[in-house]
């Protein structure tokens, strides 16, 4: 017989699956986030050329 | 007289530009570990899918005590076994990878924001300097003063 994955690993997996799916909500929200930032970013990096000088 | 010295405008306005390009560099270093970790849960999540479909095409408590020892398989079952163990291999395998994924993931999200706050700091600096002047005309001697003191300090902490 295979090597045993009984009740109890399948168990612990289900706390894996929980930790898996929050931080990949969170990774979906991070990469919105950057998406965005990314474009406020350039529009800052113009607007760094155009500043006085002093 | 003013809140900095001629120059220095200038001077922040290229740690500005050097810290912009840092929030860059990590932005594209952030990205790819982001989708990194996406297509890793994915995966991850799509084995353990088919894992727990094969636990239920066979049933539950079959299953466990196949596991036990407290039934003895069939041919059948025996086949069917192997091919969840299989799977469940995959299922470990990706499962193994949490921790370092999740740690690498972390470690790039906080390089990122390290970088962002550095330059709000000193975006912070340059429009306190640009508004200087104006500051300085619509508030009284004393409240310039203490305007300019916070400001001086803000500065000490780059």
């Amino acid at each position: 017989m295979p090597k045993k994955l009984g009740k109890a690993e399948l168990d612990k997996l289900k706390l894996v699956d929980k930790k898996v799916s929050e931080e990949a909500a969170e990774v979906e929200k991070l990469l919105t986030k950057l998406k965005s930032a990314t474009a406020n970013n350039k529009k800052l990096a113009d607007s760094l050329k155009t500043a006085p000088e002093g | 007289m003013g809140l900095f010295k001629k120059g220095n405008l200038t001077k922040l306005k290229k740690k500005a530009s050097e810290a912009a390009k840092d929030v860059t560099t990590a932005g594209m270093a952030l990205g790819p570990v982001l989708l990194e970790y996406k297509k890793w849960s994915r995966d991850y999540n799509s084995w353990r899918q088919k894992q727990t479909d094969a636990i239920t095409d066979m049933g539950e408590d079959k299953y466990y005590s196949l596991m036990d020892g407290r039934i003895q398989p069939t041919p059948q079952d025996l086949s069917a076994i192997k091919e969840i163990l299989k799977i469940s291999d995959k299922v470990m395998e990706y499962g193994d990878q949490v921790v370092p994924m999740t740690t690498k993931k972390d470690n790039a999200v906080k390089a990122y924001n390290d970088a962002v706050a550095r330059l709000e700091l000193i975006n912070g600096q340059i429009e306190a300097y640009l508004k200087d002047k104006e500051v300085m005309k619509s508030m009284g001697k004393t409240e310039y003063k203490q305007w300019k003191d916070a400001m001086k300090q803000k500065i000490t902490t780059l």
